[in-house]
């Protein structure tokens, strides 16, 4: 019955992939005006830097004998960061990806060519290319001869395709274990872990300050081994004009990123070969659903079953786990780490436990977009938003209150600052309760959705480009407002514990205040807006 | 719709005639009235199965949906005694898209109503302004009684709402979820229990009821969300594809509930596109094409076996056999 199917060259492979990624690229424009705006911010962006970067390696003195390692540096961690931050931080587009190859008859070859110009349109590969495009014209400026730059050329379009490949190998790698939900959630909770890595990061570049030059030599000549390193080497090597030790390093390079194509396009068979498994049914038979363990204490309204869901959902969605868990460890491991650098143990250092409260708060100001498509559920019954945020945010101040508390008795012992702890605790109340009312009120303003895909590493964006950015950025600042006064008491008052607990008892009753009028408000909000939210939280 | 079909729906029902002469130059099927026991809804001043003359009389627009602040003719006319549902002038465009326009529908309480479409005709559309998820660009909406738009409060307390493309909390267990729903709706947490256990047991989710919904098969997540939305009793259902992918097993179960809960007085008003899940459960249907219910009536004033054929005569479906398509044939180049 078949004919089979037409072979199609490769160069028909790109420009179909090419014309399928831009025609969804454009198609983004109809999903309103949020997407438009995201859409036409990306892309601005991405040209702005781009040029900005290529007019500045285009115009600096390339020839300069400190560029040969700055360029092996520099491509080196670049080529990292192509690997770990689209993973933990920005996601992988997989707008199209193996997955939707399955169905359609095509090599190995064609499945590679295909993805690899679909990944290359994108605001990302365009800064890359304009950046690199001006090392080349600046090399091209410099240099007598057409050698260095082509072989210049030939670095920066290798470069290009491996830092492509090299971003979209994390998923593919982790595909077999991304294929049960199981496998999944962990794999959210490991790539929030690594974001902490990546916030980490900046001891290691203040490490990197003391760095000697023996040290920095050191370094180079480990990374240039790596495909990107050695890349950048290469166009180093053709800046300062030695073409064929640049056209040795572009081999070496050239020899990594075939080695990374080998590595995704065997990944890439075994994932196109892999079917999802359920997890495991949960066998376990609670005496009473839902109310069981830390919810047991809940009353059994409609308030305390809210509670009661948030409290199971912190435990089992893995993108609330990743939120408690990078509260836990900003409001421990920064003061910590901050402590430790410094070398003397502050007794006022206690206070920062209060930073896991604030980072609760933040992660609360968009409670419906984290329902998702069960947003509906609550928004449809009979009980009031009020009613609804009570029980959410009773779900939210509990644990948070908790990660205070251990994050105060770790740094009270770290410190001897233990005085300031039942400061740092009421405190801690007294700006989660101003904060979840100022978070309620976000909520219902500006609700994004959340989504859960079955990649981890490759959605939860809001699909919103900058805007989700712009708005979420909106709404710290007005929690910042909210929570402007009791910070900037705390710290006039931070010498002197008893005044801490002073300016925290006072601050309590306010914000109970404060959350009452913003709940207040965010609930005669919500009543007349459901549609919009629930319409904003699961775009159709 | 066309003249035309207003002749094939007369020959088709085999009842008695009022011939009404369409005019070619503009009134459509939505303002010709009944034709034998089916009716065309909109000015039907006669029929007793859709009471819509009274709400016929308002002239409706968006400030109705407003009501509450500025709605100068007052809310909704009184509601009629047996209607469970009354849709009146309902419209939503999604930009230049109209997807429900002025659409006119009565649901008799105690009911089995089918809503049939084709994909893209409104269904989804109509169901979710009714049960208060989209807010309607102009018209009225009532359940039960109850006013939806603009203040839907008191709806929701009578309606039990299965969504097609929502789910519910994936990460509760079945049991879980059951008594968030019946303690969301108010029921004290002993009856939520008593009748999560019930319902888990009458849908065959008993074994499953302490695994994550996450886990569910697509029919057992559909069997979940109907037991959410019946646990508080409802005086209306409204389900929107219920049967969508469901295997015969899962089906029957759930007709089974359905079944129970309208010989005790519930009405369910239901979406499909398949006409013989249609035919086999409701005594009521409606045809709605391009935001319009082009049809309605009860279902045995029609002969057994033909709803198809008036559907697609209704909405002027077609074959392929127009299309060229003589590459499918076996031996063709």
């Amino acid at each position: 019955m078949s004919t089979g199917a037409v072979p199609l060259s490769l160069w028909r492979i790109v420009h179909l992939f090419a014309r399928l990624k831009i025609r969804l690229v454009r198609n983004e424009w109809r999903r309103g005006v949020g997407a438009r705006v995201g859409l036409v911010l990306s892309w601005f962006s991405a040209v702005v830097v781009g040029l900005s970067g290529g007019a500045i390696l285009a115009a600096v003195d390339l020839t300069d004998p400190r560029a040969v390692r700055a360029f092996t540096l520099v491509g080196a961690g670049t080529g990292l960061a192509c690997v770990v931050l689209p993973a933990v931080a920005l996601g992988i587009s997989e707008v199209i990806g193996p997955d939707h190859l399955r169905p359609f008859p095509l090599s190995r070859r064609q499945q590679l060519v295909g993805l690899l110009t679909a990944a290359a349109i994108g605001p990302v590969p365009l800064t890359g290319l304009l950046v690199l495009v001006g090392a080349v014209v600046g090399i091209a400026r410099l240099t007598a001869g057409a050698l260095p730059t082509l072989v210049a050329g030939g670095a920066v379009v290798t470069y290009l395709g491996g830092a492509l490949a090299a971003s979209r190998l994390p998923s593919v790698l982790l595909s077999r274990l991304l294929n049960s939900r199981r496998g999944r959630d962990a794999a959210l909770v490991l790539a929030s872990l690594l974001g902490v890595v990546v916030y980490a990061f900046q001891f290691v570049v203040r490490a990197a300050d003391r760095l000697s030059g023996p040290a920095l030599v050191r370094v180079t000549r480990v990374v240039r081994w790596l495909p990107p390193g050695a890349l950048g080497r290469s166009v180093g090597l053709a800046a300062a004009g030695q073409a064929a030790l640049a056209a040795r390093w572009l081999a070496v390079g050239v020899a990594g990123v075939a080695a990374v194509l080998v590595v995704w396009s065997a990944a890439m068979r075994r994932q196109l070969g892999l079917t999802p498994t359920p997890a495991r049914a949960r066998r376990s038979r609670p005496t009473e659903p839902l109310f069981d363990g830390l919810s047991s204490a809940l009353p059994r309204t409609s308030i305390g079953a809210v509670a009661a869901r948030e409290l199971r959902y912190q435990w089992r969605d893995p993108r609330r786990r990743v939120q408690a868990i990078t509260a836990l460890v900003m409001g421990l491991v920064w003061p910590v780490v901050n402590n430790l650098q410094r070398g003397r143990g502050r007794s006022a250092t206690v206070l920062f436990a209060t930073a896991a409260c604030w980072l609760v708060v933040f992660g609360a100001t968009n409670q419906f977009g984290l329902d998702g498509r069960a947003a509906w559920f609550d928004l449809s019954s009979n009980t009031g938003p009020r009613r609804l945020f009570l029980g959410r945010n009773l779900a939210l101040f509990v644990p948070g209150f908790l990660a205070a508390a251990i994050a105060c008795g770790v740094l009270g012992g770290l410190t001897g600052g233990w005085s300031y702890v039942p400061a740092a605790l009421v405190v801690s109340a007294a700006g989660m309760v101003a904060g979840l009312g100022g978070a309620n009120l976000a909520s219902v303003l500006a609700p994004m959705p959340v989504p859960e895909g079955s990649n981890p590493l490759s959605s939860g964006g809001p699909g919103r480009g900058c805007l989700a950015s712009l708005l979420y950025g909106v709404a710290l600042a007005g929690l910042t407002v909210v929570l402007a006064p009791l910070v900037i008491a705390v710290t006039v008052q931070r010498r002197s514990a008893s005044a801490c607990l002073v300016v925290g008892l006072v601050a309590l009753p306010c914000a109970v205040g404060v959350w009452w009028v913003l709940t207040a408000a965010a609930s005669r909000l919500l009543r007349t807006r459901v549609p919009e939210v629930l319409g904003a939280v699961n775009p159709r | 719709m066309s003249l035309g079909t207003v002749g094939f729906g007369i020959s088709v029902f085999h009842q008695p005639v009022i011939f009404l002469v369409v005019p070619a130059w503009g009134i459509d099927a939505q303002d010709v009235p009944a034709i034998g026991s089916w009716h065309l809804p909109g000015l039907n001043d006669a029929s007793d199965l859709v009471p819509t003359a009274a709400l016929a009389r308002h002239r409706l627009d968006r400030r109705f949906v407003d009501a509450d602040r500025s709605n100068p003719l007052g809310t909704m006319p009184p509601p009629s005694a047996p209607a469970a549902v009354e849709l009146a002038g309902l419209r939503k465009r999604f930009g230049d898209k109209v997807a429900v326009d002025n659409l006119w529908l009565t649901v008799p309480r105690g009911s089995f109503f089918g809503l049939v479409g084709p994909n893209g005709a409104g269904k989804t559309t109509t169901l979710r302004m009714l049960t208060g998820l989209l807010r309607p660009d102009g018209g009225l909406v009532r359940v039960a009684g109850a006013d939806v738009w603009p203040d839907p409060t008191l709806a929701k307390v009578r309606l039990g709402l299965v969504p097609d493309g929502l789910t519910v909390f994936e990460r509760l267990t079945g049991a879980e979820m059951l008594v968030y729903a019946g303690l969301l709706r108010g029921l004290p947490e002993d009856e939520a229990q008593s009748r999560s256990r019930g319902l888990l047991d009458a849908l065959g989710l008993a074994d499953d009821a302490d695994a994550l919904i996450v886990d569910y098969s697509h029919g057992m997540r559909k069997k979940v969300v109907l037991a959410s939305a019946l646990i508080h009793r409802p005086d209306v259902l409204v389900l929107d594809e219920p049967f969508e992918g469901i295997d015969p097993v899962s089906s029957a179960a759930i007709r089974d509930v359905l079944h129970r809960y309208r010989d005790h007085g519930g009405t369910v008003l239901f979406s499909s596109h398949v006409m013989e899940v249609v035919e086999r459960l409701c005594d009521h249907v409606a045809i709605i094409a391009q935001g319009r219910i082009l049809a309605s009536g009860p279902l045995g004033s029609l002969p057994a076996g033909r709803l198809e054929d008036v559907f697609l005569h209704v909405v002027g479906g077609r074959g392929a056999t127009d299309t060229d398509l003589s590459w499918l044939e076996r031996g063709s180049a």
